[in-house]
């Protein structure tokens, strides 16, 4: 079977653990629930005829208290960059880990997602500031966590970018 | 034979070791007769230990070893001795002599006792014996502190050591028969970051710890496990080992960092409900200064109109008295609607920040005398007793016509609240470049509540005057807006019934 390592990288906040928990147990949790450290979890899907496990690790948020290791993202096949619609604050932090990966591990499939769909109305990034992340040739998904809207398209979405 | 007295360096530095009042050195022949005594005997022998006597008299536990047939060394890692556990160690000399030694381990016992008792638990829930790897731990009972620990072999397999923590058997068996890198990996994929790094410190030889971060493991219903996995070499070989962290601990991290979080996504969500809120009293000045601004000339056109019919003689010849004074009335209640609605605008526009302040120099009795002039009428009125101590030459570099109208409410405010036969004194002094006007009356003063919110930024409900005055309740708001915008604060002080005093530093 083939194994895959995909990170969840992003402010603190954002929605990463319940994008993942969304995505493999599609369960959500209103609680922000902090992570510390790094967590993992497996899913198998099925990609145009491939079993794949695709190995999820939720990362902590980035911030002043907890910064992000280069080697977490070691051996990722992909990644996704989670913001946080309603704070506009959370693109920086997700272009910099981005930056960051790049860096890293050189040119690998990822997607941003920006999550809190659910919250449209309160959402401090506007259509521009998607229209500019597109213009930098970024893949941009709109996600819901907490209502599951593009959760398991985003993960096939990047899975089959993997495969590619 | 001696009783607790070196005999030689060896002893003596025994003796002299931390922790050598817990310890107690006997030796003996190899029949078990005590020939020496170093250390506390009387820790774990309390009638006394004497010497010749069998060592089995006073610690019968000790028979079996006695007399000597036998040359290795023998452990016995926690022996009960009543409220004591003793770790008794029996090395044997050439010559058959024998040397014990007791160390009291009662604490280190009670430390573990509780984690020896839910392993135990465990094992009989589970049916099951905890693992015991053939091969014995270097580090001693780390599995009694949730560690479990792997030698890495030369040929880079892994082994895992001694008995192993609960929480292996309860939730990941298959990690005591990993044998590679790459399987440990399948159960805790997170030491595939560790383990490179791992790699580059067991190169170095140091026989000193070095960790991971935490990672997050939920075996069985979501329920959290945090581990953190330790690396180190002693005696050339090298240790990986793998702990699951005391929940206690983790979550006083994890407490610190969620509550730091907490407090930032709040902060976060006031500075947004701030932002908000700016944009909607913005708004509400707008509003307030279209609308006051448009009401003016309609206003000003009644007033108008009122002035012309009561200006017309043949109009007012008609009239009966009761209906010119109906018509006066109206008047006078239209030109204060008037002065209000202005205020209003002003004070809106102040507070929109739209005006530019525009300075030049002048002198501050030039103002006060225009200022005076224009309240005379009203002091003459109530027979108010009107003081201006301002030196002529005093020079300050203001916008005139602003300025001009904050001294108008002050004074306006000094007459409004001063009985009939008051007084109202201006005072003016510089000292050091810096300038100080002082507006003082004898009216009515301000209990200690309003002095406190007079220029917070709130307008105040307006109070009628000592005669019945009426005002709007935004003049002082504006003398605060003006004293602000050219950098001059304004402080007042007041007693009730004594009279009031406001303080203007100018800061040139």
């Amino acid at each position: 079977m083939i194994k895959k390592k995909i990170c969840m990288l992003g402010s603190f906040a954002v929605g990463k653990t319940s994008l993942v928990q969304q995505f493999v147990n599609s369960i959500f949790s209103e609680k922000y629930h902090t992570t510390i450290g790094v967590k993992i979890d497996q899913k198998n899907v099925l990609i145009d005829g491939n079993e794949v496990t695709l190995m999820l690790w939720d990362i902590h948020g980035e911030d002043e208290f907890q910064k992000v290791k280069p080697a977490y993202i070691m051996g990722s096949a992909g990644y996704f960059i989670v913001m946080d619609g309603t704070r506009r604050n959370s693109i920086e932090t997700g272009l910099e880990l981005q930056k960051m990966v790049e860096k890293t591990i050189g040119r690998v499939p990822f997607i941003i997602l920006i999550n809190k769909a659910d919250l449209q109305d309160s959402w401090e990034i506007s259509n521009e500031d998607i229209q500019q992340l597109k213009s930098m040739g970024k893949e941009v998904m709109l996600t819901s966590a907490k209502t599951g809207d593009a959760v398991e398209e985003a993960f096939i979405r990047l899975a089959r970018l993997m495969l590619k | 034979m001696s009783e607790s007295k070196p005999k030689n360096i060896v002893e003596l530095l025994f003796l002299q070791r931390a922790g050598a009042n817990k310890e107690l050195l006997v030796k003996t022949n190899a029949k078990g007769e005590i020939t020496e005594i170093l250390g506390n005997y009387l820790l774990f022998s309390p009638e006394g230990l004497k010497p010749e006597i069998p060592i089995t008299e006073a610690f019968p536990f000790l028979s079996p070893f006695f007399p000597v047939d036998n040359r290795e060394i023998v452990n016995l890692p926690a022996v009960n001795l009543g409220k004591l556990y003793v770790s008794v160690q029996i090395f044997y000399e050439e010559n058959r002599d024998v040397w014990i030694l007791f160390s009291d381990v009662t604490q280190e016992v009670n430390e573990v006792k509780d984690i020896i008792q839910q392993n135990n638990d465990l094992a009989l829930k589970q049916k099951t014996v905890i693992k015991h790897s053939p091969l014995d731990n270097p580090f001693g009972n780390l599995h009694l502190f949730g560690v479990v620990t792997f030698l890495k072999t030369n040929n880079n397999n892994l082994v895992c050591l001694g008995e192993t923590p609960s929480w292996l058997m309860e939730y990941f068996p298959q990690l005591a028969l990993a044998k590679k890198e790459t399987e440990l990996f399948e159960i805790f994929p997170y030491l595939e970051v560790f383990l490179p790094a791992a790699g580059s410190f067991w190169e170095t030889g140091k026989e000193e710890m070095f960790g991971s971060d935490m990672w997050i493991e939920t075996p069985v219903d979501n329920n959290e496990l945090f581990f953190r996995a330790f690396v180190t070499n002693k005696n050339g070989n090298h240790y990986l080992m793998v702990r699951l962290l005391d929940k206690g601990d983790i979550s006083v991290n994890q407490q610190t960092v969620q509550k730091a979080r907490d407090q930032q996504l709040l902060y976060e969500k006031l500075e947004k409900a701030e932002k908000e809120l700016k944009k909607l009293l913005n708004y509400k000045d707008k509003f307030v200064s279209i609308v006051s601004h448009d009401l003016r000339s309609p206003m000003a056109s009644v007033v108008s109109i009122a002035e012309l019919l009561l200006t017309d003689k043949q109009l007012v010849s008609t009239m009966s008295e009761f209906n010119l004074d109906m018509l006066r009335s109206m008047k006078e209640e239209l030109l204060r609607l008037l002065e209000y609605n202005n205020r209003l605008y002003h004070w809106a526009n102040l507070e929109l920040g739209n005006f530019k302040l525009d300075r030049e120099k002048t002198t501050i009795r030039k103002l006060i005398d225009s200022v005076s002039q224009t309240a005379k009428p009203k002091i003459e009125a109530k027979n108010i007793r009107f003081r201006t101590l301002v030196p002529e030459d005093f020079e300050i570099e203001v916008d005139v016509s602003l300025f001009t109208q904050a001294l108008n409410n002050l004074i306006g405010n000094a007459i409004k609240f001063t009985p009939e036969a008051g007084q109202i004194e201006i005072k003016a002094k510089q000292e050091n470049g810096k300038t100080q006007v002082v507006v003082a009356d004898t009216g009515v003063g301000m209990p200690p509540k309003v002095q406190q919110s007079v220029f917070s930024g709130i307008p105040n409900e307006s109070t009628l005057g000592t005669s019945g005055e009426k005002g709007s309740g935004l003049g002082l708001d504006i003398v605060k807006k003006i004293m602000d915008a050219h950098g001059f604060n304004i402080a007042v002080q007041s007693e009730v019934g004594k009279g009031t005093m406001f303080i203007i530093n100018l800061i040139n």
